[in-house]
């Protein structure tokens, strides 16, 4: 049986092969620039958009709320955000686009795939937050802390046969054509579909840090979702059934 | 004590071969074992892999028969590593297994103490019958007339008897490989298979497993209207007897390799460790649970492996002779050994559509781009110009020209069972099999359905080939007739392939590798 240390060396090696430490980098700066500039880029206002304080303090608060921080700030820090937590899981694909391209066309065909994966998640960024809104409506009305119903769904949502469905199909490489839009039209068609079943099996663990106002506690709980994300995405595809929601 | 495991033609292949007789008795002893079973011979063949359906079909399982407990199954159950650098040692320790479960039955029956797994050698040319299925596995009948637990019913091969496998099929290049590991994505995909990172689960087999392991499964397994064979499919391969003389022979065949000067097992810690999705664990006679590395596979006398092949160098001598006609290549490393400097491959063109492979063929034309298509050929003339310009340049560091691979990448079946026969540039109305000097390489589809389904280990992607042409295509160049913006593939099945087989190929694609 293998020594833990040898089981380390193992973790070491498979780390070392590209892409790994390219996307490693991109992470960490993603983390550091969330943690050196999370206020300017409003995301504790992302947060507290996500609070329901609208509908405590009526419309005009969060009138003022968002013409106090900008869509575009918002829309950064939700690319920072991306950046950090998606760039690992995001491996295969990018290997698989890196491999199949021509040398010449391999920057373009991850930029073209990079865009189109984004549409997906920034245009998913408003719904995860009016949901979470009303999460904090419906949290107030049973009485219950809107922290504790936003792990319950993800942990729920964790065991479902629908997110192992989903996260089976993050595993897919399309064929990429070689030459011309024909290319360009595959790159970003997989870009679409690996979003989509992206969004399909984060959304629901998305939940639990935008669910916490207190910064530290915001992003602790990113980084703990983040590695239980890239975690899972390591796993080979596996029967979708009910599971025990954690260690799947 | 060290054990010997012998030729399965040792002694005529029958049951006057005391090792195929006690075989036989020690199958039939485990086969009586129940499913729950950890030492029983559906318990074993479930470790390698297990579709209910598939075993309820062939009579191998009954719904609502006691299964071993969830934890079992998830520990033990869909074992099988293919499409990975792990196949060869994970393999090695799966035979070991039930060699020792057999072994401990024909001691209880009063047999030898010493017995151990015969292999089947079907690639010894100087052995006329080599290729043909051993008779003790194609009678009915023991020498008793009681049943014969060798015998499979489906064991359709071609569809004629007795069953014997295609010459062209059984052939060792795979041992020519200098290099264990393949170095990535597009390129050859070494003696032992790609280095498939976090997951056990890659696309490409290694040319050992490519060919002949592949392919004899399929050859041997065939299909009929009623489905496939138990040897063409994973799921319920190791159902069938002659699996383990089969994979005693491939890992013989790891031996032979590693026999060879430079040629070396990986290093990398990722493989000595194994892979990090699950662990390789193996039933025992003593009941206990071995779990294991590819590293502690490595040396078969050492505890607990304890065996030996009979004859092993001149085993290997026979091998390099029957991989011996093919072995020179344009592109072929100059002194065969393991090299770690080698560049990764780089795409040169592809096909423009999804292929369908329904009939006798399917026809698709890979468009290449220009530019890197002529510093292949200008590699091709720089090569024969030094030729011809150094005859004698024993001592001169010879000019190498590019690797040119072929793709086919993410071949998707409904069900296993085809053979299919991959040319390039063959001409219209051609007999393939006047055209070998075109012929690319040939895939067994084994484990193909499996990796096809989204909720397998493979999540749906299918597997890969890639076959060197550098010669074919070198060839081709010399004699004027390669287009330099294109090349015309050809799939050709040994049978018609049926529509519901569903048998589509992703992309085919051409990749050069810079020596």
């Amino acid at each position: 049986m293998a020594s833990r240390v040898g089981r380390l060396r193992a973790v070491y090696s498979l780390m070392a092969e590209p892409p790994w430490p390219t996307l490693i980098v991109i992470t960490m700066l993603g983390w550091g620039a969330m943690l050196l500039f999370s206020h300017e880029l409003a995301l504790s206002s992302l947060c507290v958009a996500a609070t329901g304080a609208w509908y405590d303090q009526g419309w005009r608060s969060l009138q003022a709320m968002l013409a106090f921080v900008s869509p575009a700030h918002i829309a950064l820090s939700w690319l920072l955000m991306l950046t950090a937590m998606m760039t690992p899981i995001l491996a295969g694909p990018l290997y698989h686009l890196w491999v199949r391209s021509l040398a010449r066309r391999r920057w373009r065909a991850i930029g073209v795939f990079i865009a189109a994966y984004l549409v997906v998640w920034m245009g998913m960024a408003p719904v995860l937050v009016l949901f979470v809104a009303l999460l904090r409506i419906a949290a107030t009305w049973f009485s219950v802390p809107v922290g504790g119903l936003a792990v319950a769904i993800a942990l729920v949502w964790q065991a479902s046969p629908v997110k192992q469905f989903c996260l089976n199909r993050c595993h897919w490489t399309p064929r990429l054509g070689a030459f011309g839009w024909s290319a360009d039209a595959d790159c970003a068609r997989y870009g679409l579909v690996n979003g989509l079943w992206c969004v399909g099996t984060c959304w629901a663990l998305m939940l639990v840090p935008i669910t916490a106002i207190d910064m530290p506690m915001h992003l602790g709980l990113m980084v703990i979702i983040a590695v239980v994300m890239v975690i899972e995405r390591l796993q080979p595809a596996k029967p979708a059934r009910w599971r025990f929601p954690v260690g799947r | 004590m060290v054990y010997v495991r012998k030729s399965v033609w040792a002694n005529g292949g029958g049951f006057s071969d005391p090792i195929l007789f006690w075989y036989a008795k020690g199958v039939g002893a485990l086969k009586q074992k129940p499913l729950s079973d950890k030492t029983g011979w559906r318990f074993m063949a479930a470790v390698h892999g297990i579709d209910k359906n598939l075993w309820q079909q062939y009579g191998y399982y009954t719904p609502g028969e006691t299964m071993p407990s969830q934890a079992d199954q998830d520990l033990f159950w869909n074992q099988c590593q293919h499409q990975t650098w792990y196949f060869i040692p994970w393999h090695r320790g799966y035979v070991w297994s039930i060699e020792g479960l057999v072994r401990a039955e024909i001691v209880k029956q009063g047999g030898p103490a010493d017995w151990a797994m015969p292999y089947w050698n079907y690639s010894d040319t100087q052995n006329p019958q080599a290729r043909m299925l051993p008779p003790a596995f194609a009678c009915k009948t023991l020498p008793d007339n009681s049943e014969n637990p060798l015998y499979v019913a489906q064991r359709y091969g071609q569809g004629t008897l007795p069953l014997v496998l295609p010459a062209a099929d059984v052939t060792l290049e795979a041992l020519l490989q200098p290099r264990f590991t393949g170095t990535g994505a597009g390129a050859l995909s070494g003696f032992g298979g790609l280095k498939t990172g976090f997951s056990h689960s890659g696309m490409v087999s290694g040319r050992l497993e490519n060919h002949p392991h592949n392919i004899v499964h399929v050859d041997v397994g065939g299909e009929n209207n009623m489905g496939p064979g138990l040897m063409s499919d994973p799921d319920t391969a190791g159902l069938d007897p002659i699996f383990w003389l089969h994979h005693a022979n491939i890992d013989r065949l790891w031996m032979v390799w590693n026999s060879t000067p430079g040629h070396l097992n990986p290093t990398d810690a990722a493989w000595l460790n194994g892979p990090m999705d699950r662990k390789f664990v193996m039933p025992t006679v003593d009941g206990t649970d071995y779990f294991y590395t590819p590293d502690e596979m490595q040396d078969t006398t050492a505890a607990p492996l304890n065996y030996i092949y009979d004859q092993q160098q001149a085993s290997a001598n026979v091998a390099r002779m029957a991989a011996a006609p093919v072995a020179p290549q344009a592109g072929t490393q100059a002194k065969g050994m393991a090299m770690d400097d080698e560049k990764p491959a780089e795409l040169v063109g592809a096909n423009a559509a999804k292929l369908s492979l329904v009939g006798v063929g399917a026809k698709t034309s890979v468009k290449l781009d220009s530019a890197l298509s002529r510093k292949v050929t200008q590699s091709f003339k720089s090569m024969r110009t030094f030729a011809a310009s150094s005859p004698t340049a024993g001592d001169a560091t010879p000019t190498t020209s590019d690797h040119v691979l072929l793709n086919i990448e993410n071949i998707r079946a409904a069900r296993d069972a085809a053979v299919v026969d991959v040319y390039v540039n063959l001409p219209d109305g051609a007999k393939p099999e006047d055209r070998l000097d075109l012929l690319a390489g040939t895939i067994g589809f084994f484990g193909v359905r499996k990796a096809s389904l989204p909720d397998q280990p493979h999540g749906g992607m299918g597997i890969s080939e890639v076959f060197d042409i550098t010669r074919i295509v070198e060839n081709l160049e010399a004699e004027g007739t390669l287009a330099v913006d294109n090349l015309s593939i050809d799939l050709i099945p040994r049978k018609a392939v049926s529509e519901d087989a569903g048998i589509t190929v992703e992309r085919i694609s051409v990749y050069r590798q810079e020596q």
